[in-house]
C-alpha cells in the first residue's frame, strides 16, 4: 500500500518534471532549472558528509571547479570527447580529494573545515594565474558541447534534462548509501568513533570514503557546467559558492536526502525572486546585499529553530494532507481510519507475545544456522581466548594499572571488580584495543593484539558494550544491530551506492530481528535507537554485540541503570551466551550481578590486583573488604573512636528532600532525602554506582533535578551552581576538577569571584592568608600550576578554593579517592577544623571506615536510595557496611 | 634596491601583516577556547569598524574617537548575535559545526549589511600619524606600519596582563581551561561567552582601523582576514596565545616572501599551502605508523 503510493508519487514527479518546461516557457527560464539541477548533486554530497558522517567541508566549489576545469582543459586542449573528458575529470578530481582525505581524517576533530577551506582558496588562486592552462581571468572558450554518438546536446532544454537525470541519479545513489551497510557505519562513526571501531570499522576509511564521494558528486556537474555553457572562468568555484552549498544542504536538512532536492530549489528559486523583486521595490540594478542578507537570517533561523532543515517539515505537511486526502475517500468508502488505526495496533502488539525470549541456548548465537556454537561452555580443558600478562599502563607519571595477568577461556565469565579508581575501565580499554599497553602482553587466542587498533581488535572476534550505550539514534533498533553484522557483510562502497546487496541486506535484516527477538527486544525493532527506553538499549547493544559473533564480549557495567526485572533477563542473556561458548569479561558495581553471575573474579585496588578467585572466596576475603571499606574496616570501631555525636539542634541549614535526577533516561536517583546543621559533619557513604556523585552534582545544581533543596529556610532548587556558590554552598567535585594550566594562586583568586561588593577585594585577601595558613603546602606552591601538585595537594587546593567563596555549606565528593593513608589523615583533620568554625560539611565517600572516624552522622546510599542513617559511631560498629559493599551472602538477585 | 633593502622591506611588511593577523587570530582563539565556536564571521568585525569609522571622519568626528565608535558598533553586533542565536543553540547543546554555520550565516549578514550601508566602493581612514615614510636602517617604511606594529604589541602586552592578572581575566582563562570548574567558582559561563564574543570583536575591530589606510577598506575585506587569522591560530594549535602570535606573524612573513620573490598573484594562495602542510605535518606519522592512538576515545 504504502510502496504503490510512494511509486505513484514518484512517477507523478518524474511526469511533472518531464512535461516542467512547457508549463513554465514563458513565465521563467529554464536556466534556472539547469542550474538547480546541476546544484543538487553538489548539496547532496555535501550533506551526506555533514549529515551522516559528521564532517563539514567549505570546498566544494573547488571540487565543482576540477571537474568544469578538467573537463574543460581535457575537452579543448587534448581534443577527448566531453562523454570521455567528464568522467575522466571526475576521478581526478576523486583522486584530490583522497590524497586530502586519508591523512586529514587520521586527525580526529573538525580539520577537513579548515583543510578544503584551504584548498578552496588555492584552487581559486591557481585558476586565476595558471594561465598558461587555465586562461586566468578570461577562463577557456569554445568548449565542445556533449555528444552522444552524432546527437550533441545544447541549449537549456537539452540541459534541462541531462542534469535533471544526474540530479535524480544522484539523490538515489545517496538514498541507497544511507540505508546500506556502508551508512550505518557513518551513523556510528558519528555516534562514537570509538563504538564503531569496536565493530570493526575503520574511521577514517569510512570518512574518506564518503567525502571522495561528495567530491565527486561535486566534480560531476561541474564538468557538465562547463560544457552547458561552452565556456569557464574562475568565479563561480570561488569560497562563496562552498558556503553557499552548505547553505542549502542545512536549509533543505542535512540528515535527509530528499532536503538537498528541497534546499537548492529553495534557495535558487529565493534567489532569483529577490533579483526580480528587490529592484522594483529599492531601485538599482546591485542586489548582492539583500541576498546575502537574506540568506544569512534564513541560514541563522533554520540552524537555530530547526536544526533538521525544512524537509522534515515539508514531508510531515504533505503526510498530512496526504492523510487527509486519504481519509476523505475512506469516508466516502465509509470505512473510518480510526479502526485502520486500531487494528494495527492491535496487530503490532500481536507481535510482541512472540518476541519473549525463546528457551534454548544455542538460539542465542546461532542465528543463522551456521555458527560454531559451543555448546556447554565452561569447559576448563579449553585453551584460553584471552591472555593478559603482566600488563601496566601509565598515564604520563601516573600508573593507572600494573602487574596484571589473567586468562578467560570459553564459556567462562570472567569479572573484574575494584573501587573507585581501581584501573577497571583502562584494563577495558587496554582489551578492546582503545587504549594502549605500555608493558606487558595482551593476546587473543595466542594473538598478540596489544599494538593493534581497534578496529582490527574487533575483526579478531573481540566485541563490547559500554557503560552508557552508544547507538545511532536516529537509526532503528533493527539497524543498529545490522551495524554489529558490519564484519560479516561484504557489500562495499560501490554495491551500497547501487543498492546491489538485497539478498544479504534482506539476510542481515532477519539475523537482526531473530537477535532481538531472543533477547526480548523484538517489540522494539524498527524504533530509532533515540526514542528507546534506557533499559532496552543496554540489550539493543548486547545484541549488535553477539551480531558480531565474538569470541571474546567484554561488558563495560551492564547492570547500571536496569531495574531489577532488566537485570534479572540481563543476567539470563549473559549466562546464555557464555553457555554458548563465548568468552565473557564483565565490570560491574552490582556486587550481587557480579558475584551470582561471575566463574572467576579479579579484584584491582590502584591499579594492581589484590585478589583472585571464586566468587565465593572473594566474598569472604578481608583484603577485598579493606579495599573497598578503607584500611582496618573491622577494627575501625575500637582504633579511632568516632567523635562523641552532638544531637543536631536547632533547623538543619540544608535540607534536601525526595531529590530524583539521572543522565537523560537514565535515572539514578530515586529520591533522596539528607539534611546537615551548622557545625555538623554529615557523611553519604555508598558503594560504586550508588549515586553518590549525582546527589553531589544534584544538589549543587551542575544537573537538573527533581526535588526540593532547602538553604537556610529558602528554596534553592533549579538554581545553577554559578548562583549556589554565591548563596553559600559549595561543591568540591570528584576528581577535583582544577584549572590543570592555572597557578594554584590564581585558582584561590578566582574562588573569591562569587563574592561582590564593597569590601570584597580586602575580604578575599585576608582570606587568602587563612586559608593559606590552613593549607601551608598550598604557599610554597602558590604560583605553580595545578598540574604540577601531588594528588594531596591538589585535594587541598580544591578545598581551598571552595572555602575562599565563604561557603557555609560545603560538599565534598570523594575526597579521600587515591589518596595516601597520611594524607587520608590531614583531609579529615582539616574537615575537623572547619566543623568547629560552624560549616556544615556533607562528605561523599566509599572509604567508609576513614569518614566514619571524623563524621558526626551518616546516611548510606544504595541503588540512588537512602537505605540507613544514623550516628557515625553506632553505624561503624555494626557490620552491616560490609554486605552493603560485598554483597548479600545469599548469592544475586539475578540468579533466578 | 639592493637584495638587502628588498629582503628587509619584505620582512617589514611581513611583520606588519602578519601583526594584523595575530590580532583576528587572538580574537578567534580567545572566542574559540571559551565557548569552542570558530567564529568565521570575526573579519567581518574588522570591516564593520573600519566602515563606520571612516563615515563618521568624513561626517567631522576625530580618528580616535571615530575608531572606539567602531570598535563600540562591532562589540555590540557581536554582543547581540551571540546572544540572539550562539547562546539558544549553546543552551540545547549544539555541536561545534553546527555553532560554525551560524557564524557562517553572521558572516552573510554582516557582510550584506556592509555593502547595502557603504556599497561596493573603498574607503580610506586617515593614518595615525600623517608624513612621509621613515627610513629605518635600510628600508623606506610607511608610519601607519610603524603604528600597525606599536599598536599590535601594545594590544598582546594588554591582553597577557589581562589574563594573567585581572580576575576578569582569569575567570575567561577558567572557562576554556575547564567550565566545569569555572561554574563551581561561581563563573557565569554562558555570560563569560558573550564577552569573549565581544572582545574578540574588539581586537578585530582594532586591526581593521589598523589596515584600513595601508590597503582600503572594502565591504568583503573581512572574510580574507579573518581566513588568514584563522590559519595563524590554527598553525599555534587554535588554543594558545604567544603561539598563534608566533603562527600569524610567521604566516604574514611567508607571505610577503613569497609574493616578493616567487609570483605576487599567488600570495593569498601560501597562507593554506602553509595551513595543509601544517595539517599533513601532523596526519603522516599516523597514517606511516598505520594505528591511530585514541587517547580522548578513553575520555569519551
Amino acid at each position: 500500500m504504502r510502496i504503490r503510493g510512494r511509486e505513484a508519487a514518484g512517477l507523478a514527479a518524474a511526469a511533472a518534471w518531464a512535461l516542467l518546461p512547457w508549463a513554465v516557457s514563458d513565465r521563467l527560464s529554464l536556466s534556472i532549472f539547469v542550474l538547480i539541477g546541476l546544484y543538487v548533486p553538489v548539496v547532496a554530497g555535501v550533506a551526506l558528509l555533514a549529515g551522516h558522517a559528521g564532517q563539514v567541508s567549505l570546498g566544494q566549489a573547488a571540487f565543482y571547479g576540477l571537474g568544469a576545469y578538467g573537463s574543460a582543459i581535457l575537452s579543448t586542449r587534448l581534443g577527448v570527447p566531453p562523454l570521455l573528458s567528464i568522467p575522466a575529470a571526475v576521478a581526478v578530481t576523486g583522486l584530490a580529494a583522497y590524497a586530502i582525505g586519508r591523512p586529514i581524517f587520521l586527525l580526529r576533530g573538525h580539520y577537513l573545515v579548515v583543510a578544503t577551506l584551504g584548498l578552496n582558496v588555492i584552487v581559486s588562486v591557481v585558476l586565476r594565474q595558471w594561465v598558461s592552462l587555465t586562461g586566468g581571468a578570461s577562463g577557456i572558450k569554445d568548449v565542445p558541447p556533449l555528444a552522444v554518438g552524432p546527437f550533441e546536446i545544447r541549449g537549456d532544454l537539452g540541459y534541462y534534462y541531462v542534469t535533471g537525470a544526474l540530479a535524480a541519479a544522484s539523490l538515489v545513489l545517496c538514498a541507497h548509501l544511507v540505508r546500506s551497510r556502508y551508512g550505518r557505519a557513518l551513523q556510528l562513526v558519528r555516534t562514537s568513533e570509538t563504538a564503531a571501531e569496536t565493530l570493526g570499522i575503520d574511521p577514517s576509511r569510512a570518512k574518506t570514503g564518503v567525502f571522495v564521494l561528495s567530491a565527486m558528486l561535486a566534480a560531476a556537474p561541474g564538468a557538465l557546467y562547463a560544457h552547458y555553457l561552452a565556456y569557464v572562468n574562475p568565479a563561480p568555484f570561488e569560497f562563496t559558492f562552498s558556503v553557499d552549498v552548505l547553505m542549502m544542504g542545512v536549509i533543505g536538512g542535512l540528515p535527509h536526502v530528499p532536503g538537498a532536492l528541497v534546499g537548492t530549489a529553495l534557495a535558487v528559486l529565493l534567489r532569483e525572486a529577490l533579483r526580480s523583486f528587490v529592484p522594483r521595490i529599492f531601485g538599482g540594478a546591485a542586489t548582492g546585499e539583500f541576498e546575502s542578507i537574506a540568506f544569512g537570517l534564513l541560514l541563522a533561523a533554520v540552524t537555530v529553530l530547526s536544526p533538521d532543515g525544512l524537509w522534515p517539515h515539508l514531508r510531515d505537511a504533505a503526510l498530512w494532507a496526504a492523510r487527509g486526502g486519504r481519509r476523505r475517500a475512506a469516508e466516502s468508502r465509509g470505512t473510518s481510519s480510526p479502526a485502520d488505526a486500531a487494528a494495527s495496533a492491535r496487530g503490532e502488539e500481536s507481535v510482541a507475545p512472540r518476541a519473549l525470549p525463546a528457551r534454548g541456548a544455542a538460539q542465542m548465537v546461532d542465528a543463522d544456522g551456521a555458527g560454531d556454537v559451543v555448546h556447554g561452555g565452561r569447559a576448563a580443558a579449553t585453551a584460553p581466548v584471552l591472555e593478559v600478562e603482566g600488563v601496566r599502563r601509565d598515564f604520563g607519571g601516573l600508573t593507572a594499572v600494573s602487574g596484571v595477568s589473567f586468562t578467560v577461556r570459553p564459556g567462562e565469565v570472567f569479572a573484574v571488580i575494584g573501587p573507585n579508581g581501581a584501573g577497571k575501565t583502562t584494563l577495558f580499554n587496554l582489551v578492546s584495543g582503545v587504549l594502549r599497553v605500555t608493558a606487558g602482553r595482551i593476546a587473543l587466542e595466542g594473538r598478540a593484539l596489544d599494538r593493534m587498533p581497534a578496529h582490527r581488535v574487533a575483526a579478531l572476534g573481540v566485541a563490547r558494550t559500554f557503560q552508557t550505550p552508544r547507538l545511532a539514534p536516529r537509526l532503528t533498533a533493527r539497524e543498529n544491530v545490522m551495524a554489529g553484522l558490519h564484519m560479516r557483510l561484504r557489500a562495499g562502497m560501490l554495491g551500497s551506492l547501487l543498492g546491489r546487496a538485497r539478498a544479504e541486506e534482506r539476510r542481515a535484516r532477519e539475523e537482526a530481528g531473530r537477535l532481538l527477538d531472543t533477547l526480548g527486544a523484538g517489540a522494539f525493532c524498527d524504533t530509532p535507537a533515540g526514542d528507546l527506553p534506557f533499559g532496552a538499549l543496554r540489550l539493543v547493544e548486547l545484541a549488535r554485540a553477539l551480531a558480531a559473533r565474538p569470541k571474546l564480549l567484554l561488558l563495560d557495567e551492564p547492570a547500571s541503570g536496569l531495574s531489577a526485572e532488566e537485570r534479572a533477563a540481563l543476567f539470563r542473556h549473559v549466562r546464555r551466551a557464555a553457555d554458548s561458548g563465548v568468552a565473557v569479561l564483565l565490570v560491574e558495581h552490582d556486587m550481587d550481578f557480579v558475584l551470582g553471575l561471575a566463574d572467576h573474579v579479579l579484584v584491582l585496588h590502584h591499579g594492581e590486583p589484590i585478589a583472585w578467585g571464586t566468587p565465593e572466596e572473594i566474598r569472604r576475603d578481608e583484603r577485598v573488604l579493606a579495599a573497598y571499606l578503607g584500611a582496618p574496616a573491622a577494627a575501625a570501631g575500637a582504633a579511632a573512636s568516632p567523635r562523641p555525636t552532638r544531637a543536631p539542634s536547632g533547623p538543619p541549614l540544608l535540607s534536601v528532600r525526595d531529590v530524583r535526577a539521572g543522565y537523560g533516561r537514565i535515572r539514578v536517583l530515586h529520591g533522596v532525602s539528607f539534611e546537615v546543621h551548622e557545625g555538623e559533619v554529615v557523611a553519604i557513604l555508598g558503594p560504586n554506582g550508588a549515586g553518590k556523585t549525582t546527589l553531589m552534582r544534584a544538589v549543587a545544581g551542575l544537573l537538573p533535578a527533581e526535588g526540593e533543596v532547602a538553604y537556610a529556610g529558602r528554596r534553592l532548587d533549579r538554581l545553577p551552581a554559578e548562583r549556589m556558590v554565591a548563596l553559600g554552598v559549595a561543591l568540591v567535585p570528584e576528581r577535583r576538577e582544577l584549572l590543570e594550566s592555572m597557578s594554584v594562586r590564581d585558582h584561590l583568586i578566582l574562588g573569591a569571584y562569587a563574592r561582590r561588593g564593597r569590601g570584597a577585594r580586602r575580604e578575599a585577601a585576608a582570606d587568602l592568608e587563612e586559608v593559606l595558613a590552613l593549607f601551608p603546602d598550598l604557599r610554597e606552591k602558590a604560583a605553580s600550576p595545578a598540574r604540577s601538585l601531588s594528588g594531596g595537594q591538589q585535594q587541598m587546593l580544591a578545598i581551598a578554593r571552595a572555602l575562599m567563596s565563604r561557603p557555609r555549606v560545603l560538599l565534598l565528593d570523594e575526597p579521600l579517592l587515591g589518596l595516601a593513608p597520611k594524607v587520608v589523615g590531614e583531609i579529615l583533620e582539616t574537615v575537623a577544623r572547619l566543623r568547629e568554625r560552624g560549616l556544615a560539611v556533607v562528605i561523599v565517600e566509599q572509604n567508609a571506615a576513614a569518614t566514619l572516624r571524623a563524621c558526626d552522622r551518616a546516611y548510606v546510599l544504595r541503588g540512588g536510595r537512602i537505605v540507613h542513617e544514623g550516628a557515625a559511631a553506632e553505624l561503624a560498629r555494626e557490620g552491616r557496611l560490609r554486605g552493603l559493599f560485598i554483597g548479600s551472602a545469599a548469592g544475586g538477585e539475578g540468579a533466578g | 634596491m639592493s637584495l638587502e633593502q628588498r629582503v628587509l622591506q619584505l620582512f617589514v611588511s611581513g611583520v606588519t601583516n602578519g601583526s594584523i593577523y595575530a590580532l583576528l587570530g587572538l580574537g578567534l582563539v580567545l572566542v574559540y577556547s571559551t565557548t569552542r565556536v570558530v567564529n568565521v564571521a570575526i573579519g567581518d568585525f574588522a570591516t564593520l569598524c573600519a566602515l563606520a569609522a571612516a563615515t563618521l571622519v568624513t561626517r567631522g568626528w576625530g580618528l580616535l574617537p571615530a575608531v572606539a565608535a567602531g570598535a563600540l558598533l562591532a562589540a555590540a553586533a557581536a554582543a547581540l548575535a551571540y546572544r540572539v542565536a550562539i547562546h539558544p543553540a549553546r543552551r540545547r547543546g549544539a555541536d561545534p559545526v553546527t555553532l560554525m554555520i551560524i557564524t557562517i550565516a553572521l558572516h552573510l549578514a554582516l557582510q550584506g549589511t556592509a555593502q547595502a550601508l557603504w556599497g561596493t566602493q573603498p574607503y580610506t581612514l586617515p593614518a595615525l600619524s600623517p608624513g612621509p615614510p621613515v627610513h629605518v636602517l635600510l628600508a623606506v617604511v610607511d608610519r601607519q606600519k610603524l603604528w600597525v606594529l606599536a599598536v599590535s604589541f601594545a594590544i598582546v602586552t594588554l591582553l597577557a596582563l589581562f589574563f594573567n592578572r585581572t580576575t576578569a581575566g582569569r575567570a575567561l582563562r577558567a572557562c576554556a581551561v575547564n567550565p566545569t570548574a569555572a561554574r563551581l567558582t561561581g563563573i557565569p559561563v554562558h555570560r563569560m561567552g558573550l564577552a569573549a564574543f565581544a572582545l574578540g570583536a574588539v581586537l578585530a575591530a582594532v586591526s581593521g582601523a589598523l589596515i584600513a589606510p595601508i590597503t582600503l577598506a572594502t565591504y568583503d575585506m573581512g572574510l580574507m582576514l579573518g581566513l588568514k587569522g584563522f590559519v595563524g591560530a590554527v598553525i599555534g594549535g587554535l588554543v594558545n596565545y604567544p603561539l598563534t602570535v608566533a603562527g600569524c606573524i610567521l604566516l604574514g612573513l611567508l607571505e610577503s616572501f613569497a609574493a616578493g620573490f616567487l609570483a605576487s598573484g599567488y600570495r593569498d594562495a601560501v597562507a593554506f599551502v602553509v595551513l595543509i602542510a601544517v595539517l599533513m605535518a601532523r596526519a603522516l606519522p599516523l597514517l606511516r605508523h598505520g594505528v591511530m592512538v585514541s587517547e580522548e576515545a578513553a575520555k569519551e
